[in-house]
């Protein structure tokens, strides 16, 4: 039987392990802020430089250089960068539920796939305080409250999420699905969930749509997407859909091909019914 | 205060807590470089609040727990959970036992468990920052305890007091 003094002296473990790490890292210049760009034509985005913020040895990217998608089949759209997706007020509602998300998820993708739920939750937003003088609490599911934090309080959710399989033609992949409500301010390629191969891309509608791919490196067909659509009115949906039984790391490989194109998931991410 | 004298201060401990929480380095790093990047572009208002620490301490527990970062790659092999620093520790199996058994937790236990007995929250406060109730804090604790194999009875008050995380 342990004791909690072997619980706190494996945090201690832990810490020396980050303290390692730290005292391998090299002391790093102040960032600037960078300015915050509004939406525009890709022509003009390409020549926009890229910033490296370099912040406590942690680099976020805002490029304008994304990479096509890797493994074939991206969408044909040019890439952009720092697309601004919220440009108006939030008038979007997100779901209540994830049985609302999975029965919007089974409608689109009605006779073309079915979907299986596994497991539900809530995806877990961050929203900065509205200000100094802010008595309400913050919108992002867990924010603190920005006068003073309110610990009897339950945050509200800001979303939920879905995960499970989708099968389509005998095809059958693993998937998670977030719907909530997007973070204000630009869509960069921190976006990304992976960035060997991803695209930040404006849409007609206004919207950016993110696609990035990810190779598994320890399972040979291991494939996994990310398709998210952030809109102007607040709604962020966010799909991974895997060739492998959970898209939430390694695990076995379930088809050869994933059960959606990447523009059925881009469809899918897009429709106005969430 | 501002950002790089934030970072300054309080990016050690923020990592040490990451570090905590994860129990990988590369994902210690990944969360707090995140999340440091987002409170870089909102620090005026972060730091506006009373606790600006607590408020980033927040967003790195969010980060962890967020379904998109569960998505992510597998750990580098030589970042493998339970590998242990070769600090020469006697009881350094032991320790790397624990942290296999942190490591195997479900992250909403973890998360209850690190900000209980290293961040030193009470129950209400860990409820509020996993927004969730109490009483569902009380129950994960106690199911993590259970799965930690930790007879909590046996080192009451025994314990080394929490880390002190909050610098004004």
């Amino acid at each position: 039987m342990n004791t909690l003094r072997d619980l706190h002296e494996a945090f201690h473990e832990l810490e020396l392990r980050a303290d390692a790490v730290a005292a391998a890292t090299e002391p790093l210049a102040r960032p600037s802020r960078p300015a915050r760009r509004l939406l525009a034509p890709a022509a003009s985005v390409a020549a926009v430089a890229a910033v490296a913020l370099t912040v406590a040895g942690v680099t976020v990217w805002h490029d304008g250089s994304a990479s096509p998608a890797a493994g074939g089949g991206g969408p044909a759209t040019q890439p952009a960068s720092d697309l601004t997706a919220s440009s108006g007020p939030l008038t979007w509602q997100p779901p209540a539920s994830p049985a609302q998300v999975a029965a919007t998820a089974r409608q689109l993708l009605a006779g073309l796939a079915t979907v299986t739920v596994t497991d539900t939750g809530y995806p877990v937003g961050v929203t900065a305080p509205d200000g100094p003088d802010s008595g309400a609490a913050s919108a992002g599911s867990g924010a603190p409250n920005a006068a003073q934090p309110d610990h009897s309080a339950v945050p509200q959710h800001d979303g939920a999420a879905i995960v499970g399989t989708i099968t389509a033609d005998g095809r059958r992949g693993g998937f998670d699905l977030n719907v909530m409500s997007a973070d204000d301010g630009p869509v960069t390629r921190s976006a990304c969930d992976f960035h060997d191969g991803c695209t930040v891309t404006a849409q007609p509608d206004g919207s950016a749509l993110v696609v990035s791919v990810w190779h598994s490196p320890n399972q040979a067909g291991g494939l996994t997407y990310q398709v998210e659509s952030v809109r102007p009115g607040g709604a962020d949906v966010l799909l991974h859909l895997s060739t492998l039984t959970d898209p939430k790391g390694d695990s076995a490989v379930n088809t050869k091909r994933l059960p959606l194109t990447v523009q059925q998931m881009t469809d899918f991410v897009s429709s106005d019914q969430w | 205060m501002q950002f790089d004298d934030y970072v300054r201060m309080q990016q050690p401990a923020l990592m040490r807590f990451a570090m905590v929480l994860t129990g990988r380095t590369w994902l210690a790093e990944d969360v707090v470089s995140d999340v440091l990047g987002r409170a870089f572009e909102r620090w005026d208002r972060i730091a506006a609040t009373d606790q600006p620490h607590a408020y980033v301490r927040r967003m790195v527990v969010n980060e962890y727990l967020s379904w998109q970062r569960r998505a992510k790659r597998r750990a580098p092999l030589d970042d493998e959970p339970g590998a242990p620093v070769p600090d020469g520790a006697a009881e350094r199996a032991e320790r790397a036992a624990m942290i296999t058994l942190l490591d195997r937790l479900p992250r909403r236990q973890r998360a209850a468990v690190v900000l209980r007995y290293y961040a030193g929250l009470s129950d209400e406060e860990v409820a509020a920052e996993l927004g969730c109730r109490p009483s569902t804090v009380r129950s994960q604790i106690s199911r993590a305890l259970a799965a930690l194999r930790i007879d909590i009875s046996e080192t009451a008050g025994t314990y080394p007091a929490p880390t002190i995380l909050e610098i004004r």
